[in-house]
């Protein structure tokens, strides 16, 4: 199959489940999609609406990021028939957005999970209580008994896609046959179709565009941030630069789970595990110490430069950003702020060209 | 008085002066020997002790910390440790007019007008020399995030250890239970920082004193009940300092105490004498905090017959604490915030107040870039108009008053209780 018809048939796959029924809307990639899998409903990601956000502006307050407020409009507007939705309370923003679906849009079902921003051992256990918790109370609204082996079949489902997904960002330190903004791609299909779906869509890109490519030229580029338009991603590569690795939620850090399950350990537990020490986002308390470490990971990819995006109103990434200014600093970094729509990227186009310019 | 401070503060030499334990000494001496008067013989104790505490910040004969609003200050009386409340610094500093110098260090730097103000002065305050380097910077995470936020950034700008208590939303006892043992932990990296060790009997007599100040606080709250009960809304936050920086301390109980006390003789006092009480056309409650900075949004609303007769902050929201009982006390105080999670939390306790309070309409302070409180506003004018409670978001900022325009409040204001009459 040729690049362009496996695009296609990826967009397709994704047009068919965008019809589907029972299908549960999750914003956060703290979301145990494998707990919503194992209740026969499909996880779901939803991003936001770009642009303009005028019915949901009314219902949330206009300090909020636009990403929350694009996601509201999206539920409101343009999925009416999503059946729910699961929220993280992972920044404040959100946990607003879980009270305005709850009071104002027609899901059947909706949940917030109690995210801890530590990930040491009482942490992790509060977490797997909560997702046994969470596990039951969507059993309870399916009307369907607890299965633990279901489960762990949908945990080894969704590790399986998350290991192959991992493999295309492995081995980025020299040699680039494919720019990071197929890979937030195909993440992103990841995260909307149903697992056993993205298996054999991922297995043909594997086994079909990883050899013989021509390799990328350009100026090497880290992009980390919060929630992003998803013009900003392909703009880079617009623009001649080379996405060599990300820290994005909508990227890499939905793959970063490692480790097997002790044994007698069950699946909550385990889950706890997996999600809670992979690659933290913005808002876990250990996100700066990680920070300590990037310089030499940048190193070791060669980057020329990093961009980092924040929307307007995020405070978990506006805080990262003075952090990553702070600490790094012998690699370029160029900060942007914006809104979530693809207009904003435009806006930014003559920046991120003079930038990839200068590290070039 | 306040001229002759301000003018100090302006000067190169400020920091300096607001470093010398001297300063503080001095401002004790003017409270004792009468100098300076306060309405009740409570606050002159609750300023007295204020001095005294930031002296000892100041005096660094032991190391102090940051503690973010929230964070439960219980720990830090029982050993001993001098507290410093970046929030109530920012506070009182735009109570001096002298907020506009903090922000703008801060804003020289990285933090821009989109943050909460309070955190900006923070930030301004610090780096400008102003306020002391803790040894530890301890915040909690319920309620304000920007807090958790800046305190790990500066923890980690000035190489100096950040103490996260984590407060899930839900209230279980799994929550319980991680909040407790997240305390226990607390305390060894405080001792360890401060090279003390806690005495057993110390937390139980800080918790001992943060039940009598609770009972006390509702004492107050009540006698707030009385149409003769003379405490303003503005004097009533200024108490706020204690839930903040004095929960554990031996003088907040006793401020609250005499404060119960002191309105208990007026009130007696306006009954003997027959007064009529304070009558006023409308009743509110306040939702959220006021201005610091000079502004007459209080004032106006008296004028007009309007009298705010509670705020969202004074109410007692934990049960009572157990000092047999001490970690465990604190953490249920931690995860009993009402403002924290799920909405219908805050409704419930705005609806019960309203009710307590007899209101006619309710005021929401909408302070710029805090996401927590004005989140979910929506929500809540359309909650209370079911109620038949009237509701006005009145957008502001509690610390920058760059884009305070008085005449602006004044036409909402007189919009709002247009619709109240
Ligand atoms: S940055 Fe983290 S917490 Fe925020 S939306 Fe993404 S995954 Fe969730
Ligand atoms: S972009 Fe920032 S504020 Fe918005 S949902 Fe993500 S982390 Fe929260």
């Amino acid at each position: 199959m040729d690049k362009t018809a496996f695009w296609q048939r990826l967009e397709e796959a994704e047009k068919e489940t965008r019809q589907r029924k029972g299908r549960i809307g999750w914003f956060c990639s703290y979301t145990p999609v494998e707990i919503i899998s194992s209740c026969g409903l499909l996880p779901y990601r939803l991003s936001g609406k770009e642009g303009t956000t005028l019915y949901a502006d009314s219902f949330l307050h206009s300090s909020l990021c636009f990403f929350v407020r694009g996601c509201l409009e999206k539920v409101l507007k343009e999925e009416k028939d999503l059946e729910g939705a699961v929220l993280v309370n992972s920044c404040l923003a959100m946990s607003h957005l879980y009270n305005a679906l709850q009071k104002y849009s027609p899901l059947t079902f909706t949940y917030l999970l109690d995210l801890p921003r530590h990930a040491f051992q009482p942490a992790v256990e509060y977490w797997a209580q909560r997702l046994r918790k969470f596990h039951r109370a969507l059993c309870e609204y399916r009307g369907i008994e607890v299965n633990e082996k279901g489960l762990w079949e949908q945990i080894d489902l969704y590790l399986d896609n998350r290991r192959r997904l991992q493999r295309l960002y492995s081995g980025r330190e020299e040699k680039l046959l494919v720019d990071g903004h197929e890979l937030i791609r195909l993440v992103e299909a990841f995260s909307i179709l149903p697992p056993a779906v993205f298996q054999e869509l991922i297995a043909v890109y594997s086994h079909d565009y990883l050899h013989g490519a021509e390799e990328l030229a350009g100026p090497r580029v880290f992009l980390t941030g919060s929630a992003m338009p998803s013009g900003l991603v392909r703009l880079i590569h617009e623009l001649g630069g080379v996405l060599v690795i990300d820290n994005l939620c909508i990227g890499r850090r939905m793959l970063q789970f490692t480790g097997e399950p002790e044994k007698g350990e069950d699946p909550y537990s385990f889950l706890a595990r997996l999600y809670l020490q992979r690659e933290p986002c913005a808002r876990m308390k250990f996100a700066g110490d990680k920070l300590a470490d990037l310089e030499q990971i940048l190193k070791n990819y060669h980057i020329d430069g990093i961009i980092f995006f924040y929307l307007k109103f995020c405070d978990p990434w506006y805080y990262y950003g003075q952090l990553l200014k702070e600490i790094i600093k012998d690699i370029p970094v160029l900060v942007l702020e914006g809104e979530y729509s693809a207009a904003a990227t435009g806006q930014l186009r003559t920046r991120i060209s003079a930038f990839l310019e200068m590290i070039g | 008085m306040l001229e002759l401070i301000k003018r100090y503060l302006s000067r190169e030499k400020a920091p300096d002066i607001l470093r010398w334990p001297f300063t503080y000494s001095l401002g004790q001496a003017m409270i004792r020997g009468r100098l300076l008067r306060f309405p009740y013989r409570a606050a002159a104790m609750m300023v007295d002790y204020g001095l005294e505490e930031t002296k000892k910040v100041y005096n660094r004969r032991l190391p102090s910390v940051w503690a973010s609003a929230f964070f439960p200050t219980e720990l830090l009386h029982a050993l001993g440790i001098p507290v410093f409340s970046p929030e109530v610094a920012a506070a009182l500093v735009a109570s001096f007019g002298f907020q506009e110098h903090f922000l703008k260090e801060a804003e020289s730097r990285w933090w821009g007008r989109d943050n909460c103000s309070f955190h900006r002065c923070a930030i301004g305050g610090l780096f400008s020399r102003y306020y002391p380097q803790p040894a530890a910077f301890c915040v909690s995470s319920h309620l304000c995030e920007g807090a958790v936020l800046m305190f790990s950034n500066l923890a980690r700008i000035y190489k100096r250890p950040s103490l996260l208590l984590d407060v899930p939303v839900e209230q279980n006892n799994d929550s319980l239970r991680y909040v407790t043992t997240q305390l226990r932990q607390l305390i060894s990296s405080l001792e360890e920082i401060a090279g003390l060790s806690l005495q057993h009997e110390k937390l139980e007599e800080a918790v001992a004193n943060a039940e009598v100040a609770r009972r006390a606080m509702q004492k107050v709250n009540d006698l707030r009940l009385h149409p003769a009960s003379p405490l303003t809304a503005k004097e009533a936050f200024s108490y706020l300092y204690l839930y903040f920086t004095g929960l554990g301390s031996r003088a907040m109980p006793r401020v609250y105490e005499t404060l119960a006390g002191e309105l208990q003789e007026r009130i007696r006092e306006s009954e003997q004498k027959k007064e009529p009480g304070r009558h006023s056309r409308f009743k509110l409650l306040w939702l959220h905090l006021p201005p610091f900075y000079r502004n007459n949004i209080l004032g106006y609303l008296e004028e007009k017959g309007a009298r705010v007769v509670f705020e969202e902050f004074s109410h007692v929201y934990w049960e009572s604490m157990d000092p047999g009982r001490p970690l465990e006390s604190i953490a249920r105080r931690m995860l009993a915030h009402f403002s924290y999670g799920d909405i219908n939390r805050r409704i419930e306790v705005i609806k019960e107040l309203a009710a307590k309070y007899k209101v006619d309409g309710v005021i929401h302070f909408s302070h710029w870039g805090c996401r927590q409180s004005c989140g979910s506003l929506r929500i809540i004018r359309d909650a209370l108009h079911k109620e038949g409670l009237p509701f006005l978001a009145l957008d502001g900022d509690c610390v920058d008053n760059r884009n305070y325009a008085p005449g602006q409040v004044q036409t909402r204001i007189d919009g709002f209780l247009e619709m109240l009459a």
